[in-house]
């Protein structure tokens, strides 16, 4: 048998400091998670500012325990792999710090690695059996794309957001109706007791002859809608809200999918970002794609967040692929996209 | 023993290798590039050059700040994670006091100022001698209240750093003993971070990696706007 690969994964893009061990790609021996929320929910968001300051503070001791909890030590590593964009600057550039810093100490390769690709391989570690040609689609507060797949290595763009994200779009509406924050799960959980048809939003680009997405109109709509039952003296009905708000995202993405894996003939579909875990994306496209006999996937809870494991998983398959390093000056791109 | 120091609080990133006998080298550039991209080359080419390994490393400086929020991280988070994954101690030194160093043989008030931007410095206030003697706090003070106050301190002054050449014209103009230095002594020696850490670390007075953070003296926007709001 020969020896196994072990990765180290660095991610501090956004409020989450975390830092993973993984076997091989696949094989989670230990995945850190601190996150900053608390620190973040008096101000309705995450303050750019105050995540790079927690990122410091975080960064070592969680390094310390992903270490502890995989039972390795520094010289058992054969990579490390640390999210280099997209993403806020200052908390990516403590991540990049600490990963040179390690990678120099024991000279240990280093690797940058694109968050979003971080999410798509998160199903491959939840789910090991997938494999290629399939199509991805990639949601959360900072992207949309959706993405075809023909082996694991290389995807071609098929479209992506045109304006904010899916994820943005959750995070505007929560706040301005001002229902808490994490904004996503929010209004998940207040969607279920409202009725999705009760108000008539738009659903940008649905019938269009591309994969591209707009979300940038539908928060105008629903800002709109709030602004005209105030002026109107009614009464929000939050609930039904925050139903059809989230009925026409997720008629949107379905639709996309559908049409992507028709076009391209693909039996499996990923899906993956933080908006992966919205239990009615989840649920909507499971059963359409079902009866077209297609398997859907997604990376259990945990993965779905930020977190390390993904970014050394996407790290040890770009290693293999190509066995390219990055250079001590590798910087972070904050508006990094997948190319 | 070898001590590695870091510092990127400002525009100047330095670098530098003292032993107990002294400096084995030191490295400063000064220059707009982003410490992310040239920190970390900066420090192998001075360790490769000195003919040493990473791994002869004994300890590790580096400063706190005050200066770039983002350029203290990215030194500060080198320095701990390379004192961490090699095992050796670590100890934070203000770069205000590395600044003031430079000229601890005068006699006279020093006062190394950072440019903190509208008008703000970050600042504090020595006495040389033998030994530094430290008069007032590192604080962040707006340029006039600062000035108010050194106004009464009927002796020589010199100002040292970027924000002291930024102001010059203004200080002089409120400060008569107020003097100034070649722009050479406007960012902190490497070495001279180096021997401030290894003084501390032969005292042994380590820090923690797992504790030690950036000196910011100052509240992000965010934080002080909340605060604000919360008091009206």
């Amino acid at each position: 048998m020969s020896k196994s690969f072990l990765t180290l994964g660095i991610e501090s893009s956004c409020d989450e400091t975390s830092v993973a061990v993984v076997k091989d790609g696949k094989e989670v021996l230990s995945n850190v998670i601190a996150s900053q929320v608390d620190w973040h929910r008096k101000f309705g968001g995450v303050v750019p500012e105050i995540a790079s300051r927690k990122h410091v503070e975080l960064i070592n001791p969680v390094i310390d325990e992903a270490l502890k909890e995989a039972r390795v030590s520094y010289d058992d590593l054969s990579l490390v792999a640390v999210t280099f964009g997209p993403g806020l600057v200052g908390g990516l550039l403590v991540g990049i710090s600490a990963a040179k810093a390690i990678s120099y100490a024991h000279s240990i390769p280093l690797i940058g690695v694109n968050h979003i690709e971080g999410h798509i391989y998160a199903n491959f570690i939840s789910s090991p059996d997938i494999k290629p040609p399939l199509v991805c689609l990639t949601v959360s507060g900072g992207h949309t794309d959706l993405l075809y797949f023909e082996s694991l290595g290389q995807y071609q763009i098929l479209g992506r957001t045109l304006d904010d994200a899916a994820g943005e779009a959750f995070d505007k509406v929560a706040r301005v109706m001002d229902i808490g924050y994490p904004g996503g799960p929010a209004i998940d959980k207040l969607a279920k007791e409202g009725d999705p048809k009760a108000i008539d939003l738009p659903r940008s680009f649905i019938n269009e002859d591309n994969y591209d997405f707009s979300f940038s109109g539908l928060k105008t709509a629903v800002l709109n809608y709030i602004n005209n039952q105030k002026q109107k003296g009614q009464e929000i009905d939050k609930a039904d809200l925050a139903a059809s708000f989230q009925q026409a995202v997720v008629d949107v993405l379905k639709a996309k999918v559908i049409k992507a894996v028709q076009n391209k003939g693909v039996k499996q579909v990923l899906l993956s970002g933080g908006v992966a875990s919205n239990s009615q994306l989840r649920r909507e496209l499971k059963e359409a794609l079902e009866e077209l006999n297609i398997k859907l996937y997604y990376p259990e809870p945990k993965l779905c967040t930020d977190n390390a494991a993904m970014i050394a998983s996407a790290g040890y398959f770009r290693w293999q692929e190509n066995k390219e390093v990055n250079p001590y000056s590798l910087n972070a791109y904050p508006a990094l996209r997948l190319r | 023993m070898l001590i590695l120091s870091i510092d990127s609080s400002t525009s100047s990133g330095s670098v530098s290798l003292v032993s107990k006998e002294g400096i084995v080298g030191e490295m400063l550039l000064n220059l707009k590039r982003t410490h992310s991209q040239r920190l970390m080359p900066q420090l192998i080419t001075l360790i490769e050059s000195c003919g040493y390994k990473v791994k002869d490393l004994d300890g590790i400086g580096a400063t706190l700040g005050p200066g770039s929020f983002t350029g203290i991280r990215i030194g500060l988070t080198t320095a701990k994670t390379l004192a961490q994954s090699l095992e050796i101690p670590i100890v934070g030194v203000s770069n205000l006091e590395a600044i003031a160093y430079s000229l601890r043989y005068s006699s006279a008030y020093l006062c190394p100022m950072i440019d903190a931007r509208r008008e703000r410095v970050f600042t504090a206030l020595y006495k040389g001698g033998e030994n530094l003697e430290l008069q007032r706090e590192e604080a962040i003070m707006e340029l006039d209240d600062l000035l108010e106050v050194l106004k009464e301190i009927k002796s020589k002054i010199y100002f040292i750093g970027e924000g002291a050449n930024l102001y010059q014209e203004k200080i002089s103009s409120k400060i008569n003993e107020a003097n100034f230095v070649s722009s050479t002594f406007n960012n902190p020696r490497p070495a001279i971070v180096g021997e401030l850490a290894r003084a501390k670390l032969l005292a042994g007075e380590d820090d923690d990696y797992l504790s030690l953070t950036p000196n910011y003296l100052k509240a992000s926007q965010a934080e002080i706007q909340w605060r604000k709001k919360q008091s009206n």
